[in-house]
């Protein structure tokens, strides 16, 4: 990319970010891994089905939060790897939902606006200021 | 403003002190640290330094107000003994800008419009203290593999936000 970088290329940038970073996917591969399970196994015990699974493991999709317990006790979780499933579930969730929002102000186009959102974004992120 | 007083002696550990001040600190935005004596005030002023590395993370850091205030100490032997004491009233800055107090969370959890398109915006947990403490636990129970997924993306998410 050259010419000069606009708040829309900024939040691009971001939005890219937030929709392939995927805490959820890697921590739910390393229990499903460790458990030697299949995917049809897996979705069975979740009350789920085999596509979904998929997903979630490749990190295209979340699955909703009343899954998500069910989903530990499947693969044998203790109460430390359910935490640590459901902070990388909640940290997952925050950045597709914060890239949704982003979405909207560049759809938007107004720049002021688009540097608000990122501004309002990286303060959710960790920026305090 | 009013926050419970942290009361510093010569022997209390500084580590554990400024364990203190920094929860306080993200509870309130706001303490008040007591020592008596030059060896309280020693760990005292130690304890400041520790609790500004540790709440520099957060993007947060401390200004010292000290003031002499008059205290009365029981003792069994001699009663109530009128002392003066030194009482350290924090207060915190934004890292970025110092001279920018930054508001209670209670006070502050949406973005509040300041002059000249500026706002100044905190959040209760944000997701890099989530990122933060989700490593700090796999790193206490030895899950290798987690603490280095939750290392990554929180090296990442700095980068982005240039931290």
């Amino acid at each position: 990319m050259h010419g000069k970088h606009g708040p829309a290329d900024e939040a691009e940038a971001l939005i890219y970010k937030l929709e392939t970073w995927r805490p959820f996917a890697d921590i739910l591969g390393v229990y499903f891994t460790r458990q030697n399970m299949q995917q049809q196994a897996l979705a069975a015990c979740a009350d789920s089905s085999n596509p979904s699974v998929s997903y979630w493991l490749r990190g295209e999709r979340l699955p909703t939060i009343d899954i998500l317990y069910k989903l530990g006790s499947c693969l044998g979780c203790d109460i430390q790897q359910q935490r640590n499933l459901l902070n990388a579930w909640l940290v997952t969730q925050q950045y597709r939902d914060l890239a949704t929002y982003l979405r909207q102000a560049v759809e938007q186009g107004d720049e002021h606006a688009i540097e608000d959102a990122i501004l309002l974004v990286k303060a959710i992120l960790g920026n305090l200021r | 403003m009013t926050t419970a007083i942290i009361r510093v002696a010569g022997q209390s550990r500084a580590a554990a002190v400024a364990g203190a001040i920094a929860g306080v600190i993200r509870q309130h935005r706001h303490a008040q640290i007591q020592a008596i004596g030059a060896s309280a005030v020693h760990q005292a002023m130690k304890a400041i330094i520790l609790a500004r590395a540790y709440l520099a993370d957060e993007g947060m850091d401390l200004v010292l107000v000290p003031e002499f205030v008059e205290v009365e100490v029981n003792t069994p032997a001699a009663g109530a003994v009128s002392h003066t004491a030194l009482r350290f009233d924090l207060r915190t800055v934004s890292r970025a800008d110092p001279t920018e107090l930054v508001p209670s969370p209670v006070a502050l959890s949406l973005p509040v419009p300041l002059v000249e398109n500026t706002l100044v915006l905190t959040v209760p947990i944000s997701v890099l203290q989530l990122l933060d403490a989700s490593l700090a636990a796999t790193q206490r129970t030895e899950d290798a593999t987690e603490a280095m997924i939750f290392a990554q993306y929180r090296d990442e998410l700095k980068e982005v936000l240039g931290r």
